[in-house]
């Protein structure tokens, strides 16, 4: 979805602003650079701004932002006030989402203060069937019957999945 | 059921998954929490945000089509009342649920939904920005103030270009 992309890079553009001018005031003030932020986005927004998936699945979407943050505080405290500007929310609880084994993540903005990876479609969609089923029932039945996701079915049962739960 | 089966079950149930899409029920739900800003879709849904939704409806389009219209439920009742049919009698659990985070109350799951995942809704920043969050919203008080304290605050908001309620909050918080 182009439009949820597009967000994203305002966002994430901002944010690079915003680390840009902190590393200039602490710089004139003798002290430490903060480092380059990490972000891996995770869950429904790892799907949204992907435009394959986007063409395939019906997503939908509540206000927070699941994502792995690898950023010092202060970046973290920045992010989360621009997010809340766009009417998001940086969901505190993304680091007890399970990351399949064999997830892949691709680069989705590569700025000088931050990057922003996002883990690939499949893998969000395992961890979806095998973590949260009751919530994403109808997701997986729509992926798995679009055949789209070579891998799918057998990562989710070789993962501890049940695939009957969705028949 | 053998591994064929499972599979074809769930061809069929996707299905009906894509007619229930279609649905009024569903249809009318998602445009409405959309249109307000609760959810963000891909699906080219129409805009609804004058629509009233009668919430048996809203929940069967939860418990059939989409589960995250459930998660934002109960914050879209409690801050657009007029929007919805809320009964106490016809829907007890969504009911107590509001009661709950209306008074920052503990409160229930609902619909398998533990209280801290759907009252992070009612704090959300809408679109709409002449909807506040409910920690911002305003609440009338009743003063009896001195002819003398009156006059102050006319003097102020005239000098600070405000309301008297601008001019008495900025004391108040500024000192």
């Amino acid at each position: 979805m182009e439009v949820a992309k597009k967000q994203l890079e305002l966002i994430f553009k901002e944010l690079n602003e915003r680390v840009d001018f902190i590393n200039k005031e602490r710089l004139e003030e003798g002290g430490l650079r903060v480092s380059r932020a990490e972000v891996i986005l995770l869950g429904q927004m790892s799907l949204l701004v992907n435009k394959k998936v986007s063409a395939i699945l019906s997503l939908a979407q509540t206000a927070d932002i699941d994502a792995q943050l690898d950023m010092d505080s202060v970046v973290k405290k920045e992010l989360t006030s621009i997010l809340k500007k766009y009417g998001l929310i940086y969901d505190e609880d993304s680091k007890l989402i399970w990351i399949p084994p064999g997830a892949k993540f691709e680069i989705l903005f590569d700025l000088k203060k931050v990057v922003v990876k996002s883990i690939d479609p499949e893998s969000a969609l395992v961890s979806k069937a095998v973590k949260a089923p009751v919530k994403n029932k109808q997701l997986i039945r729509e992926a798995i019957a679009s055949g789209k996701f070579k891998t799918l079915i057998a990562r989710i049962e070789k993962n501890g999945g049940k695939l009957e739960f969705f028949a | 059921m053998n591994r064929a089966d499972v599979l074809k079950r769930i061809a069929e149930k996707a299905k009906k998954d894509k007619k229930f899409r279609q649905d009024p029920r569903y249809l009318q739900a998602m445009g409405f929490l959309v249109a307000k800003g609760f959810l963000r879709t891909n699906q080219a849904i129409p805009l609804l945000p004058n629509q009233r939704l009668r919430l048996t409806d809203a929940i069967w389009a939860g418990k059939n089509v989409e589960p995250r219209i459930l998660e934002v439920l109960p914050a879209a009742v409690l801050r657009l009342p007029n929007h919805f049919d809320l009964n106490q009698f016809e829907h007890p659990d969504l009911f107590a649920a509001i009661e709950a985070l209306r008074e920052k109350k503990k409160g229930q799951p609902l619909w398998g939904i533990p209280l801290k995942k759907y009252k992070v809704w009612v704090e959300l920043i809408l679109p709409d920005k002449r909807m506040k969050p409910l920690n911002e919203k305003k609440v009338v008080k009743t003063f009896r103030l001195s002819p003398k304290s009156i006059e102050v605050l006319k003097k102020r908001s005239k000098e600070w270009g405000c309301s008297k309620t601008d001019a008495l909050e900025k004391i108040l918080l500024e000192g």
